[in-house]
């Protein structure tokens, strides 16, 4: 193995090529390295290659409300750093802050965050399930009280990243280093064909976060401890335009958007996960009526 | 090829007394003697040890529960860069098996492997990346068979074992396959019937013990044969007296040497890598270190046995116990360990610390291809404590009795019987210990609105209030001290007594955090009326046996040895005319003889040498729409006989408590078909510092008359009422039975 | 059955011939160089590179701090981060905490209050205390637990840790 070290994006995207595997805080990928779930001849280290920070900027032309303020974030910026800003969207902030203990906080960065793979632990140990190329979910079979509720037909692991729910329903856009998305479209649920989670190309390398101010936002997060575990459920909601958006964390195989309550109702959870469609129920009400 | 590595020897264990200390004398809250070298990070743990042309030994694990053994090629890994030896069972020059109490567990598997991580095969490399890949080339072919993994249906499916070491023990002989131990207890009228009864049936998770320095060692071959070998542990001697005969050694050319260790509470008291890698050293002829990590130490180590338990409580309608039935079934795994004890334990303690007059309690432990279990703090009468306490509040609730006044209407006391029918004897101040918990004021409810993370769900910031319910538990926990039932084990202790009054102590008791060396050094410094005493680095070559740091012995044991010692010390260096002398001496408890195996009463005088009591008094906040807990209030009194150091005594109490309530909220390893899928702390939660509340404690101060100073162990009450007591705040705040533990959110919401 | 797989052993170290990156940086005030592999760990560097084998290795998965160490000041999991990450960079490990013969004022809290147990969490948790008390001198309860939740403790119950932390932050 090797580790390249770009100091720009061109270099960083130029590293990219040929399955060169992308470093940003390690939090996640170490680990998956370490157990050799991820494999990577290359490792390239975009430290120096990304840009990180957070700014006021002025609204695009894709904006959904170009009047409002908008905040630009590099994506190589550290969570600690974002849930220290005060002047992004609480949603944002909490999520953040709820992602990971202090220490991963440190290191994670936003971009890695919103790649983060699923915590499902039959995958984690490589059973051969379906979204390692299987036939079957193992989850749906066997314990799955932390899987998902919502698009889990074919593989029923949850989404980690609080930040990703909080982002979703803010209506963030980001940038890669070839195209600009609003990051709805950045996951998708992965089909027989083609079990990837998210629509990057090869090597393509998320660059900076845009996102509205929102009038009111909130994130609140269900563990299964007080502190420092993964989502049971977590419900980010944000009014943006005057606009009511939720978005939800641990409940479907990528970040899940809401357009109202009563669409938890097409939730369709297992024997071992109807408890949270309990829980996001409640969590939902409560989170909008704090709006 | 490879070379000799050419890395400073470091840390290379050393054998001479290093450890200068600040005084204290018993009684007093004395810091510890380690803390300064812990607080810098210069104490040598099992895995900071390193020695010159050191390999790395690596384990190849079973990834089955249950399969027979095809074929072992080991070939292609002897074959990789770097590795100096690949072991097979067809290398373990002794005894094949090994095991605590029986050997009924292969060294290394041979034709069968009966849990998911079994050793199958060792490698010892260069570099540990050699020694993974090397071992990750041993080739086994294996045939898997269905896993037995459901307890009750281990009593009728084929057996595990060809033959099953436990049953020619004078144990109750039980027909059924599987069964590693059943015993049971008849006490009275088993049939009495009572004005009022209630029922229940309770279960309770496996909990890991998770202590936080996986398990490591180095083992150094000696060039004549024999080999030292040093690791965390908490038996140095009984380490010894199981890896000699497999390494077809007399038990004094192996050495065991007591490292740095992270934690241990019960699960050290099995073998990890002792013999694996003082096989791998012999063979070598070369130092060989084997460190786990932490998916390797989940299966490294036994567990908490899971349990299910059948009770029934009658009594009279003014609340006095008059019959207890309980049936318990634990499920101990794929090897035996000390599961014939627990499975005893577990029956002795089943009715808690109250008197009843009759009583039908049956205990059995079976075999599966479960994670193998055994001791853990509380050992048994954990899993008894949780049933027994709900059933007692269960039983309050019928009658219109407050719980606490239940309790002490039914408390024993010294004078009756237990229903083996020993008497206690000694000191067990369960009414004043009730009282004293009772008594602690409650906190204040909290206003609203207030912090999140002081609210149900923490920082998770998921309720202002909505949903919210106080409830408030009390709970009861009762378990022996020191071995029981005729299983006496002794503690030695050796004093160097020098002409100018300082002194050297020797003893093989295993410090794994609880202090016991400052226990040790503290009477020492009592006894011999100086400070200027040093502890000696534990080891199996300088003095007898210390016995286990296990069952709340350790200070009692110790204690007695080292005061015992010191006192002799002093009269022979008289006789001596003031030279120096070197003293030993061994300690022993008052006698115990085993339980009728039919019976279960007792065959002497006692089965257990003395008991202690917990009782725990509990606040909780439970949001009941979204499941989620706040523990936020626990008051406790303890009965400690004599706290020797109250600030040990205190961290004792706190940390047990946490570990119950570990049990209570989160802690279990999942299983599917007896592979272990949360083997990580992502998966296995402990609590952080944000689930631990404030823990008020008062300490019941009653001699026991017969241990030095009076002191009693103190490490396993608090864990054994915790969860009890937890789980019990949790009803009172749910209306929910909550028979099974972990609780978590799905067990509280409303479906 | 299905089956699942073994976790591989912790890059610990790997053949010489593999050490190809070279590092250079600030430990405890020091400048140190280390030859590494691109996927070793900081910690793997610490312990068996840099002989400092103070920071723990518990989980390897960031999970329980115990080998909480600051990098540029930031309070990290050294088993997380790639010894190459911290190239040019200043480390702090619990080794570089006392001044010679003075322990740091968390240090001697830690003893003084019997937050020390079997010690496996100690070094971290003293690293990660000494971070809390830099930024906030006087922190209040509910800021210490939070400050101190990515540490686990599996011995103490916490409760005397929180009083070397009140402790430390009155010396």
């Amino acid at each position: 193995m090797q580790l390249v070290r770009p100091s720009s994006v061109e270099e960083a995207v130029a590293a990219l090529r040929g399955g060169a595997v992308a470093l940003g805080g390690g939090t996640d990928l170490v680990p998956l390295l370490r157990d050799r779930i991820v494999e990577a001849e290359t490792l390239v280290e975009l430290h120096a290659a990304v840009p990180r920070g957070v700014r006021r900027c002025t609204p695009t032309s894709t904006s959904p409300s170009p009047s409002s303020a908008r905040f630009w974030i590099g994506a190589g910026t550290p969570l600690a750093v974002l849930e220290a800003e005060p002047e992004i969207p609480t949603t944002l902030r909490e999520a953040c802050r709820l992602a990971a203990s202090p220490q991963l906080r440190a290191m994670g960065t936003i971009g890695g965050n919103l790649l983060q793979a699923t915590r499902c632990w039959y995958w984690r140990l490589k059973f051969p399930c379906w979204l390692h190329g299987g036939e079957t979910c193992d989850a749906k079979e066997g314990q799955h009280r932390e899987h998902a509720i919502f698009g889990n037909e074919r593989c029923a692991s949850a989404h980690p990243s609080d930040p990703a729910a909080a982002l979703l329903a803010l209506g963030a856009r980001i940038r890669t280093d070839r195209r600009d998305l609003p990051l709805a479209e950045l996951y998708r649920l992965p089909t027989d064909d083609d079990r990837s989670m998210t629509t990057l190309e090869p090597g393509e390398l998320i660059l900076e976060l845009e996102l509205p101010a929102a009038e009111s936002s909130i994130y609140v997060k269900a563990m299964d401890r007080q502190r420092w575990a993964f989502a049971l459920v977590g419900v980010a909601a944000a009014r943006v335009g005057g606009e009511t958006r939720i978005a939800l964390a641990g409940v479907a195989p990528v970040p899940w958007l809401v357009s109202s309550p009563e669409e938890l109702e097409q939730a369709t959870p297992l024997p071992g996960t109807a408890y949270k469609l309990e829980i996001a129920r409640a969590l939902v009400q409560r989170a909008l009526a704090q709006l | 090829m490879s070379t000799i590595p050419t890395r400073t020897p470091r840390r290379t264990p050393s054998r001479t007394p290093t450890r200068r200390l600040e005084p204290g004398r018993v009684g007093d809250p004395a810091t510890r003697h380690d803390g300064v070298p812990k607080v810098t990070g210069e104490f040598a743990y099992s895995s900071d040890l390193h020695a010159a042309g050191m390999l790395w030994g690596k384990t190849v694990r079973s990834p089955h529960a249950h399969a027979r053994v095809v074929e072992i090629d080991t070939s292609e890994a002897r074959r990789l860069p770097g590795v100096h030896a690949v072991l097979t069972h067809e290398d373990v020059p002794g005894q094949k098996n090994y095991g605590l109490e029986f050997a009924d567990q292969p060294v290394l598997a041979s034709d069968r492997v009966r849990y998911f991580g079994e050793a199958v095969a060792l490698v010892a490399a260069e570099e540990p990346e050699q020694a993974r890949r090397a071992a990750a080339a041993v080739r086994v072919v294996y045939e898997p068979l269905e896993p037995v993994t459901e307890m009750e249906r281990a009593l009728e499916q084929e057996p595990l074992h060809p033959d099953r070491p436990t049953m020619s023990h004078g144990y109750r002989d039980d027909p059924r396959p599987n069964v590693v131990r059943t015993m049971v207890i008849r006490h009275g009228d088993p049939e009495a019937e009572g004005e009022v009864s209630v029922a229940g049936v309770y279960e309770i998770g496996i909990q890991d013990q998770a202590f936080l320095g996986p398990e490591s060692g180095l083992a150094v071959p000696d060039g004549e044969g024999g080999v030292d070998v040093y690791v965390a542990t908490q038996w140095l001697h009984v380490d010894r007296d199981q890896v000699a005969p497999c390494l077809g050694l007399p038990p004094e050319m192996v050495r065991i040497h007591l490292s740095g260790v992270g934690g241990a509470f019960g699960g050290r008291e099995d073998l990890s890598m002792q013999i694996h890698g003082a096989l791998l050293a012999l063979r070598t002829g070369r130092p060989v270190k084997i460190v786990y990590n932490r998916q390797e130490s989940f299966v490294g180590h036994i567990h908490r046995h899971p349990a299910r338990i059948w009770c029934e409580h009658r009594a009279t309608r003014a609340g006095k116990l008059v019959n207890v039935r309980i049936r318990i079934l634990l499920d101990g795994g794929a090897y035996a360990s000390s599961s014939t004890a627990v499975t005893s334990n577990a029956a002795s303690f089943a009715l808690g610390p109250y008197a009843v007059e009759n009583a039908l309690i049956e205990s059995t432990c079976v075999y599966t291809n479960n994670p193998p279990c055994g001791a853990m703090r509380g050992f048994g009468a954990v899993q008894t404590c949780f049933a027994g306490e709900a059933q007692l509040d269960k039983l309050a609730t019928k009658l219109g009795i407050d719980p606490v006044e239940l309790r002490l209407l039914n408390a024993l006391a010294p004078g009756d019987r237990l229903p083996t029918g020993q008497q206690i004897e000694g000191s067990l101040p369960v009414a004043e210990v009730i009282r004293c918990a009772a008594a602690l004021p409650l906190p204040q409810a909290e206003s609203l609105p207030r912090e999140a993370i002081r609210l149900p769900g923490g920082a998770g910031n998921t309720t202002r209030g909505e949903g919210v319910q106080r409830g408030i538990g009390f709970a009861v926990g009762f378990k022996n001290i020191c071995y029981s039932e005729g299983f006496d084990d002794s503690t030695a202790a050796r004093v160097i007594l020098r002409a100018d009054g300082s002194a050297e102590i020797n003893c093989a008791a295993a410090e794994v955090g609880q202090g016991v060396s400052d226990v040790i050094l503290q009477v020492a410094r009592t006894e011999l009326g100086t400070d200027d005493v040093v502890l000696a680095p534990p080891e199996t070559a300088s003095v007898a046996s210390a016995g286990s740091a296990s069952a709340s012995r350790m200070t009692w044991m110790a204690a007695g040895a080292v005061q015992l010692a010191c006192r002799a010390a002093l009269e022979e260096r008289k006789r001596a005319g003031g030279d120096e002398v070197d003293v030993e001496r061994i300690y022993r408890h008052a006698r115990t003889t085993p339980l009728d195996p039919e019976t279960g009463q007792i065959t002497g005088d006692r089965a257990h040498v003395a008991f202690a009591v917990a009782a725990m008094r509990v606040v909780v906040e439970v949001d009941v729409e979204l499941g989620l807990t706040r523990v936020v209030w626990i008051g406790t009194a303890q009965d400690v006989g004599k706290a020797v150091n109250p600030l040990a005594v205190a961290g004792q109490i706190e940390g047990g408590t946490a570990q119950g309530l570990g049990l209570a909220l989160m802690e279990e390893i999942q299983t599917r078909d007896g592979l272990i899928t949360n083997a990580s702390f992502t998966d296995y939660l402990i609590p952080t510092t944000l689930d631990m509340p404030p823990v008020e404690s008062v300490l019941v101060e009653d001699p026991e008359p017969g241990a030095p100073y009076g002191a009693k162990g103190v490490g396993e009450p608090p864990t054994v009422v915790s969860t009890a007591a937890i789980v019990s705040a949790l009803r009172d705040a749910t209306g929910r039975e909550l028979a099974r533990v972990p609780v978590r959110p799905d067990d509280i919401v409303g479906l | 059955m299905r089956c699942g797989f073994w976790r591989n052993v912790p890059w610990s170290g790997v053949w010489h011939e593999d050490r190809g990156v070279k590092i250079r940086l600030t430990v405890n005030g020091e400048p140190r160089e280390a030859d590494v592999w691109a996927g070793e760990s900081l910690l793997t560097t610490l312990r068996d590179t840099l002989e400092l084998p103070g920071s723990k290795n518990a989980c390897e998965q960031g999970e329980c701090g115990s080998c909480s160490v600051l990098l540029d000041g930031a309070l990290v999991c050294a088993c997380l981060v790639l010894a190459a990450q911290a190239d040019g960079h200043e480390v702090t490990t619990v080794e570089g905490l006392a001044d010679r013969e003075e322990l740091h004022r968390v240090q001697r809290a830690f003893v003084e209050a019997g937050a020390v147990q079997c010690g496996f969490c100690t070094p971290g948790l003293v690293v990660a205390t000494a971070a809390l008390l830099e930024a906030n001198p006087d922190p209040s309860d509910d800021e210490m637990r939070e400050a101190l939740s990515g540490n686990l403790c599996r011995c103490t119950g916490y409760a005397k840790i929180f009083d070397a932390v009140r402790l430390a932050a009155r010396s």
